[in-house]
């Protein structure tokens, strides 16, 4: 590669530095599998930067290699599920189940303290979100982390833009169903 | 809308991906609605701080760092000048350390070793498997190999670290590239059977133990070959020799 893509690629890291660390942080099933992750990626990433089309989405295109990289990872420590990605019409039946949260009072109290809430159940949180499923815990990243738009993640995960909208309401519920279950049972 | 039916879309609207129609009946609801206008605001304000817990870490920043770094920063010794310099450098040395030197560098396996190492530097060979992973790359040469390829697994201590593999020829004998990191100098590692061995007789001569590998220096690089139980090993690389004599180590059977 010369000089000058270099360090066009190198530019376009820049901006999207956090996202992409944060992402291949709480994708990773195993932390210490994180810098090789990176690794992979970055350089898969920039041995077909000439594929890049300037003007789209460079996180959306790195974050691609990044779900694969990791992907690669988490295998050798998790059994990928292959649960069913639920579709766009059954992920709208179950939005009313979101009621069923409203209810908890300490998820009336998650919702008018976040941040103080989520000082305490930080490690909680980092938790079940290793413990989602493998696709829907990337769905749920992609947008929370890297901001993507659900059709930009329907791309990187080669899957319906329905599927994105039902697994990442799925996600949410079951963060903070988990949430709420890990501060009810702090002592 | 009612709020029931309103809130079912939460999720899709906070994140603005709505239909305009459907968005604007939700937006229309939530001027007159308080209850869910701030139900809609908890959550949204949920969710940023939901994002803000999963920020990334000072190590996973040192680990963007130098990947970074491996992927992008222009290795000095690969620039033409500094290949040049090298390459005049090697020379010098060569003819300073005598006929030793360039016996070595005649010696086949060690000659075609040191040629591929150069294509690598050059940017001339792509690795086939991109991983830090041993099983990944001894995955990936099961089936390829007429033997099995073995790779040592905890290297990292001794600043090591595995970067990906190729399956490459010398002299057109199939034999396992391996392609390692030491302190972001890249170090190339062979792998030969004993039937491909016998393509290289000057090598069969001279080889040593894994106890007692021969070591070389060619110029800059230094080089380290080892006869194995079945085969041999090679590691080329600009490092100190005892790393590589480590590395050669490390590739025994015992040790793997």
């Amino acid at each position: 590669m010369d000089r000058r893509s270099r360090d066009r690629f190198t530019a376009l890291l820049t901006p999207i530095a956090q996202a992409a660390q944060a992402y291949a942080r709480h994708l990773a099933w195993n932390r210490n599998d994180v810098e090789d992750i990176l690794q992979t990626a970055l350089l898969n990433a920039y041995q077909k930067f000439g594929d890049y089309t300037e003007g789209t989405s460079f996180k959306a295109w790195l974050l691609q290699f990044v779900t694969y990289a990791a992907f690669n990872a988490n295998r050798r420590h998790e059994q990928i599920e292959e649960h069913e990605l639920i579709t766009d019409a059954e992920a709208l039946e179950r939005l009313t189940a979101v009621e069923a949260l409203t209810h908890e009072v300490v998820y009336d109290e998650l919702l008018r303290q976040p941040d103080r809430m989520l000082a305490r159940l930080g490690p909680a949180l980092q938790e079940a979100v290793r413990t989602l499923p493998a696709k829907r815990r990337s769905i749920f990243l992609l947008r929370a982390i890297g901001e993507l738009r659900y059709r930009e993640i329907a791309d990187v995960l080669a899957v319906p833009v329905g599927t994105v909208m039902g697994e990442l309401w799925r996600a949410r519920k079951q963060l903070r169903e988990a949430l709420c279950e890990s501060h009810e049972s702090r002592p | 809308m009612r709020c029931d039916e309103i809130r079912r879309w939460i999720s899709p609207y906070l994140d603005s991906e709505l239909d305009p129609r459907t968005n604007f009946e939700i937006a229309q609801h939530l001027e007159s609605c308080a209850a869910c206008r701030q139900a809609f605001e908890a959550e949204r304000r949920l969710e940023t701080s939901l994002a803000a817990s999963l920020a990334p870490d000072p190590t996973t920043q040192a680990a963007w760092d130098r990947a970074v770094r491996r992927t992008v920063a222009p290795p000095v010794w690969r620039s033409p000048r500094w290949q040049a310099a090298a390459a005049a450098l090697g020379l010098l040395l060569a003819l300073a350390g005598g006929w030793r030197a360039g016996v070595v560098a005649r010696q086949d396996l060690i000659r075609s070793a040191a040629q591929n190492h150069q294509q690598y530097l050059a940017n001339r060979m792509a690795l086939d498997v991109q991983s830090s992973s041993p099983e990944i790359v001894e995955a990936f040469f099961h089936e390829k190999l007429p033997f099995r390829v073995q790779c040592p697994r905890d290297l990292t201590s001794q600043g090591i670290r595995l970067i990906g593999a190729r399956l490459c020829h010398l002299k057109r004998v199939p034999v396992a590239y391996l392609l390692y990191h030491v302190e972001n100098r890249p170090v190339s590692v062979f792998l030969v059977d004993e039937e491909g061995l016998v393509q290289f007789q000057q090598a069969v001569r001279t080889l040593g133990t894994p106890s007692a590998p021969g070591g070389y220096q060619l110029g800059r690089a230094a080089v380290v070959t080892a006869r194995l139980a079945q085969g041999a090993i090679c590691a080329v690389g600009e490092v100190p020799q005892a790393t590589l004599e480590w590395l050669v180590v490390a590739h025994t059977p015992e040790a793997v």
